[in-house]
This record gives C-alpha cells, sequence and structure tokens, in this order.
C-alpha cells in the first residue's frame, strides 16, 4: 500500500505548485474569505482528481493495474492518497489563515473566520463528502464516465443541500435572521454544512462538534470504501 | 512439458465481440508468438492473462495460478509491454522505474540499468517528450528488470527500428535461454516471430485457428500458385485460403501433394508457406 501511496505522491508532485499559489492567495488576502474556503475545498477535490485522472491519461491506468498489488489495496491506497491531499490542503488554508491573522490583515484579532477550527471542521465534512461521492464511481466507471457521474451526484447534493437550508430557514421563528444573513455578517462561507457545523460548534462546544463530524467523516469514508471494493471487485480494463 | 499459462476453453463476450473456445498453452522456456488481424482477440487473450479481464468460462492458468483469484502472485511473476506504452508521460523514465521497483521484490537495478544502457533510453528524458520507439524500449527494460517467469509482449516492436528490433530479439532468445523463462510474443511483424518463436497461436475473429510449433508450420503449410483458370469455383474448397490475380492464383494448403494429384499434372509452383503468407491468405479469401 505504501507503493501506491509513493506512486499517487510521486505522479502528483506537480500539484505542490498550485498548493505554493494556494497559499500565497490565502495569506495575501487576495480572495475574499469564504471564496477561499470554497477554492480550498475546490482544490483539494481537483487533487484528489488530478491522480486519478493522471492514471486514466494515455491509460496510464491499465500499466498501473498490471503492477503486483490486489484491488483491495489499489482502493485502500487511492482513499489514502486522497485524504492526505485533503489534510495538506487544510494544511497550507489554515497556515495561510494564521498566516494573514497574525501579520497581515488583522493584528490583535482572533483566527481570521476563513479558516477557523469550526469551519475548517465543516471543511472536513464537506471533503469527505466529495470524496465519498467520486471514489465508488471511479472505481465502478473509470475516470472519464465515472468523473461525469460524481460530479452530476455531488452537484445533485449540493442543491439538495440548498433545498434543505431553504426549508429550514422558513421554519425558523420570524425574529430569527436567516442563516444566510448571519453567515455573510460573521464572514461565513455559506452553506448548510458550515451553518450546521459552525451553530453545532457554538451550543456543544468545539471538541464534541470535532468527535461528531471525525466520526460522521469516518462512517462516510469507511461506507465509501467499501462500496468502491464492490465495485473494483469486478471491473475490467 | 510445464507450460508457464495455459487457457482451456476460455470464453468472453463482449456486445460487439466474442472470444469463443480459447485453448492453447505455452512450455516454460520456449518463446511463443501470437498472431492474427486487428480485432482478433489478441489484446483479450493477453488481459485474460493479466487478470484485467475475468473470463465467462473456462480456465485460465499462469505459473499454474488463476490470474483473476491470484492476481497478486501472477502479476508479480508477469512482465508486461502494452502496445502503446502507457507510463505517466509528466515523469522521468528514471522516475517510472523508481515507482516501478517498489513493487516487485525481484527488482534488480543493474539489470535495468544495464538495459536502459544497452537499449539507449534517455533516463532523465520526460517520457512524453521520448518517441514511440524509445517509451517501448523503456517499457521493456521495465517489464524485464524484475525477472519475470513470463514476458507478455503486445505489439512491442512496432515503432521499433529494424536494427533495434533484432537486438530485441537476440535479448527475448538470451532471456528464455536459462528454461526457467518464458515469452509470450504478440505481432503483426510476422518476419519476428519466424526468427524467434518457438510455438505459433493464430487467432482470427476470437477464435484459435492453429497452436503449435513453428517447425511444424512450416513442415505441414505449403503455398501452391498456378495458372488463374485452375482455381475453379469448387476447388476453392480444396485450400485453407486463396488469392486469384490475374496471371496467377496463390492457394494455401497443408496438403500440396493431395492438391497436385487433384490437379493432374497441371504446372503448379509449390513453396514452404510462411506465417505472412498463411496471415494474408486465410484473411483475404474470408
Amino acid at each position: 500500500m505504501l507503493s501506491l501511496i509513493y506512486k499517487d505522491l510521486r505522479v502528483g508532485l506537480p500539484f505542490l505548485v498550485v498548493l505554493v499559489m494556494m497559499f500565497i492567495l490565502g495569506s495575501a488576502g487576495a480572495v475574499r474569505a469564504p471564496v477561499y474556503f470554497w477554492v480550498s475545498l475546490v482544490f483539494a477535490a481537483t487533487l484528489m482528481l488530478g491522480l486519478s485522472q493522471m492514471d486514466w491519461r494515455h491509460g496510464a491506468d491499465r500499466f498501473a493495474h498490471s503492477l503486483p498489488v490486489s484491488r483491495r489495496l489499489v482502493v485502500y491506497s487511492r482513499y489514502a492518497s486522497a485524504l492526505l491531499g485533503g489534510a495538506l490542503t487544510l494544511a497550507i488554508a489554515v497556515a495561510a489563515g494564521l498566516l494573514r491573522g497574525m501579520v497581515l490583515d488583522t493584528v490583535g484579532q482572533a483566527w481570521p473566520r476563513m479558516m477557523a477550527a469550526d469551519v475548517a471542521l465543516a471543511w472536513v465534512l464537506l471533503f469527505t463528502f466529495v470524496v465519498a461521492i467520486y471514489l465508488p464511481c471511479y472505481f465502478r466507471w473509470g475516470h472519464g464516465k465515472g468523473y461525469i457521474i460524481g460530479a452530476l451526484a455531488i452537484a445533485g447534493g449540493v442543491i439538495a443541500g440548498s433545498f434543505i437550508q431553504r426549508a429550514v430557514d422558513r421554519v425558523q421563528v420570524a425574529a430569527e435572521l436567516p442563516r444566510d444573513l448571519v453567515a455573510a455578517a460573521n464572514r461565513l462561507p455559506r452553506g448548510l454544512v458550515v451553518s450546521s457545523v459552525v451553530d453545532a460548534a457554538a451550543r456543544l462546544g468545539l471538541p464534541l462538534t470535532a468527535a461528531i463530524v471525525l466520526g460522521l467523516s469516518g462512517v462516510l469514508i469507511l461506507a465509501s470504501s467499501r462500496l468502491s471494493i464492490l465495485a473494483y471487485r469486478h471491473r475490467e480494463f | 512439458m510445464d507450460s508457464v499459462f495455459e487457457l482451456r476453453g476460455v470464453s468472453k463476450h463482449y456486445p460487439c465481440f466474442s472470444l469463443a473456445d480459447v485453448s492453447f498453452n505455452l512450455p516454460r522456456g520456449y518463446i511463443g508468438g501470437m498472431i492474427g488481424p486487428n480485432g482478433a482477440g489478441k489484446t483479450t487473450i493477453v488481459c485474460l492473462l493479466l487478470g484485467l479481464v475475468r473470463p465467462d468460462a473456462g480456465l485460465v492458468r499462469v505459473c499454474g495460478l488463476d490470474p483473476w483469484r491470484e492476481e497478486v502472485a501472477v502479476k508479480r511473476r508477469v512482465g508486461f509491454v502494452h502496445e502503446m506504452p502507457h507510463l505517466w508521460a509528466h515523469l522521468t523514465v528514471d522516475a517510472v522505474a523508481g515507482i516501478v521497483s517498489r513493487f516487485y521484490p525481484a527488482w534488480d537495478q543493474p539489470q535495468y540499468e544495464t538495459m536502459m544502457r544497452e537499449f539507449e533510453v534517455p533516463r532523465r528524458k520526460r517520457v512524453v517528450s521520448l518517441s514511440r520507439g524509445m517509451r517501448a524500449k523503456a517499457a521493456l527494460a521495465l517489464a524485464m528488470a524484475h525477472h519475470a517467469e513470463l514476458l507478455v509482449l503486445d505489439e512491442p516492436t512496432a515503432g521499433l527500428d529494424p536494427i533495434f528490433r533484432q537486438r530485441l530479439l537476440d535479448r527475448l532468445a538470451a532471456y528464455v535461454s536459462s528454461g526457467e523463462a518464458s515469452v509470450l510474443l504478440s505481432t503483426h511483424i510476422t518476419s519476428d516471430l519466424e526468427r524467434i518463436a518457438d510455438f505459433i497461436t493464430y487467432v482470427r475473429d476470437g477464435r484459435v485457428v492453429f497452436s503449435t510449433t513453428r517447425d511444424e508450420i512450416a513442415e505441414t503449410w505449403a503455398v501452391v500458385k498456378g495458372a488463374p483458370d485452375l482455381l475453379k469455383d469448387e476447388r476453392r474448397a480444396w485450400f485453407a485460403g486463396w488469392d486469384a490475380g490475374a496471371h496467377a492464383f496463390t492457394g494455401l494448403t497443408r496438403d500440396a501433394d493431395g492438391i497436385r494429384r487433384r490437379l493432374g499434372g497441371a504446372p503448379l509452383v509449390v513453396e514452404r508457406a510462411s506465417l505472412e503468407d498463411i496471415m494474408f491468405l486465410m484473411e483475404r479469401s474470408c
């Protein structure tokens, strides 16, 4: 498995340049904080897509699958690489936030909201959702068709999330401000997951929210990887 | 004789193509050649041997193992070169070798370096900037550097210059000389097989037409040439394949003496059939 992760890291090395760019972008405050949240999330997803795309491009996946390694390990290692890429991106985003908070923008203030702990937890949950949806599609249909189906499924999830949020907002007491307005006022990224995690952190405390989010992410990844193994077991090249 | 691989009654169905009842084997320590037109099923057979494709029916064994169920053990024993050598294009050849070597406990770095020098592959160049021939050479070096028991080469010599092709064939002959390693070479370049293959398998429309030794092919198959009026309609059935031109006909047969007898003293030229003759005439008369 380590050989496969090494392969992914070696193949995905050019992405480091983009990671550096993202750090510069974040620490220089070139984009608004909520946008930076989504940019970093999209980048982490692109990193995962890029790895599978690089295997798929020019048919290198057939070569990769002629290497002596079991299909189960191929699946686990791709999840590990995706999560490693996600962790690296998050670390860069957090570091950029830290630098910006300490030096450039908000001297004396608290951590900027773009990657505060509660927002970062929402980021983790969203990234897990993307990984959990995309990778089973990739392992079932390959990068080309799997990418389209995965993207549609993720888009479906986003649309469903926005509908749920509207419904939640509608039943809120009239005196209470809608979540989107609250988010905007706090310079938070919009969306159901972010507002729910930030709410939960405020009500339950950060440690408990972190435990819930990480537990949920773990369950999602576990279920998704089982699905990927099932899908990949019968895949032919 | 111990077989390095064996296919017995193997079938695989696709919407537009089927491999039907394929049976042949390759004894250990020999070079086997697989010929056939495009779309005949050669690459599907290669994929079956590598466990990249699962058979619908029949038995596939490589080094005595099932490549679908025991994929890791099989792939460790097999070296593979695909017809379009697919490597990670943005990496250098050495970087690719660095990745591949980690998967094989028997990886032989000095052997890899020797072959790269011998094949004159620029190791520090990115794969994307290499010509097709250079990529094929790099892929061959990667496949041969882990002492595979079976080398499966799918059209490896396409795009290679004749001088290197000859060197490669010598290399392959040396590779099997220990008696432990074997090579399956799938190619359109039949002259290569005539030089080094011990066994030839001819695949057409998803079926094995014949699978036998090169010597037996040389002894049994013949090309008969004669005046075009000798090849009347009912006589065409005497031949396994034929081609009629304005000035002469050419027929492929395993019974040249019988044809001579039947045509009763008509002037004929009988020659040994080359693999190219066999392929061409069988396809021509389809």
